[in-house]
């Protein structure tokens, strides 16, 4: 393992406990801040989204918008199978076998 | 810590099985995830073990792929994380009796899923630390177990196959982010991020353009719902003031 991974995993290991103890130890009887709570909702749609949109459309480097880029119709099945089944694991399954087929036709 | 509750853990455990096996679900693709990223089996747990958190670790592995920086990395799981503050405040008034060494503990396990089961119980039982804790234990075992199973399966597809198996990973987010979208905020914060990352990944060096994106967009969001809440105020004052006529 190199040193690279230990503080990765060490490190974002660390982040996350001091995401989870403080609160736990400070019982507190108040309520967070609605407003905090609600900012918060919106944290991991925007990073999840912020991952996956650049693997989407960018190719070598390069924004690449055009039928040759399989993974924008496979993403866009793969939505659609996300919203109507609400299955991860179908979603991902239907997804990758989107991405073959388009390749064998294609 | 007090008596060692055996009971209580159990009944914690068991209960919690059901979440344990959809958790599981997203340990698999965190598995095949890590194996393709090029992570070791050892990496691969190691993680489940220190970070275990789901979504997050998915998260890191993704970063890791397109080779970030472990301080963007970091960051970035702790934003994710942000979120453990609200269930943690939510959950602490229950165990105010335990001690601060039982706290601690219960801290390291607690996900989503146990806390969800754990908040139930609480509704109408007596809340103990050990209940907490079976349920934190049986999402640490399934979700460390369904990694490793992950990572066999990522290990025997070909890596001539990569083209299609990397599609994995943009459809294991897809598969998260979908469900989150039920309301017009969310929707402006997934097209505002999509945006900002497309352009920022081509103009920002390095990897930070994810933590800029998400920034961004989540305070682009919580504006937007801001602005819904005023009008549906001003609806009201408008319909308040229509009755009086």
């Amino acid at each position: 393992m190199n040193i690279k991974m230990i503080v990765i995993i060490l490190g974002a290991g660390l982040a996350t406990y001091c995401t989870r103890f403080p609160l736990m130890i400070i019982s507190g009887k108040r309520e967070m801040p609605l407003r905090l709570t609600k900012f918060m909702g919106f944290i991991a749609p925007a990073v999840f989204t912020s991952l996956i949109v650049p693997a989407i459309f960018i190719k070598q480097g390069k924004i690449d918008i055009s039928f040759s880029n399989k993974y924008i119709i496979a993403s866009f099945i793969t939505a659609l199978s996300a919203y109507f089944l609400k299955n991860m694991l179908v979603s991902v399954i239907i997804g990758i076998c989107t991405v073959g087929i388009l390749m064998y036709i294609f | 810590m007090g008596r060692f509750k055996t009971e209580e853990l159990v009944k914690g455990f068991l209960d919690t099985i059901p979440l344990g096996i959809s958790a599981s679900i997203y340990g698999l693709v965190y598995g095949v995830m890590a194996c393709k990223a090029g992570l070791s089996i050892f990496e691969t747990v190691a993680m489940s073990a220190f970070v275990f958190a789901g979504a997050s670790q998915m998260t890191a592995v993704q970063m890791i792929a397109i080779g970030s920086s472990p301080v963007s990395v970091i960051i970035t799981v702790l934003i994710i994380n942000l979120r453990h503050f609200l269930m943690a405040a939510s959950i602490s008034p229950h165990l105010k009796h335990e001690s601060n060494k039982m706290k601690m503990v219960n801290s390291y396990f607690m996900t989503d899923e146990s806390y969800a089961v754990a908040y139930r119980h609480y509704q109408d039982g007596s809340p103990t630390s050990f209940y907490f804790l079976g349920s934190g234990l049986n999402i640490y075992v399934l979700w460390g177990l369904a990694g490793v199973i992950g990572y066999f399966f990522g290990n025997i597809i070909s890596s001539q196959l990569n083209y299609i198996f990397d599609f994995a990973f943009v459809a294991a987010f897809i598969g998260m982010i979908v469900p989150m979208v039920k309301d017009f905020p969310t929707v402006i914060t997934v097209v505002v991020s999509g945006v900002i990352s497309i352009f920022g990944s081509q103009l920002v060096s390095g990897k930070w353009y994810i933590i800029i994106a998400g920034i961004l967009a989540s305070l682009a969001g919580y504006l937007v719902s801001r602005l819904a809440v005023k009008d549906a105020e001003m609806d009201v004052i408008k319909g308040a003031a229509d009755c009086e006529h």
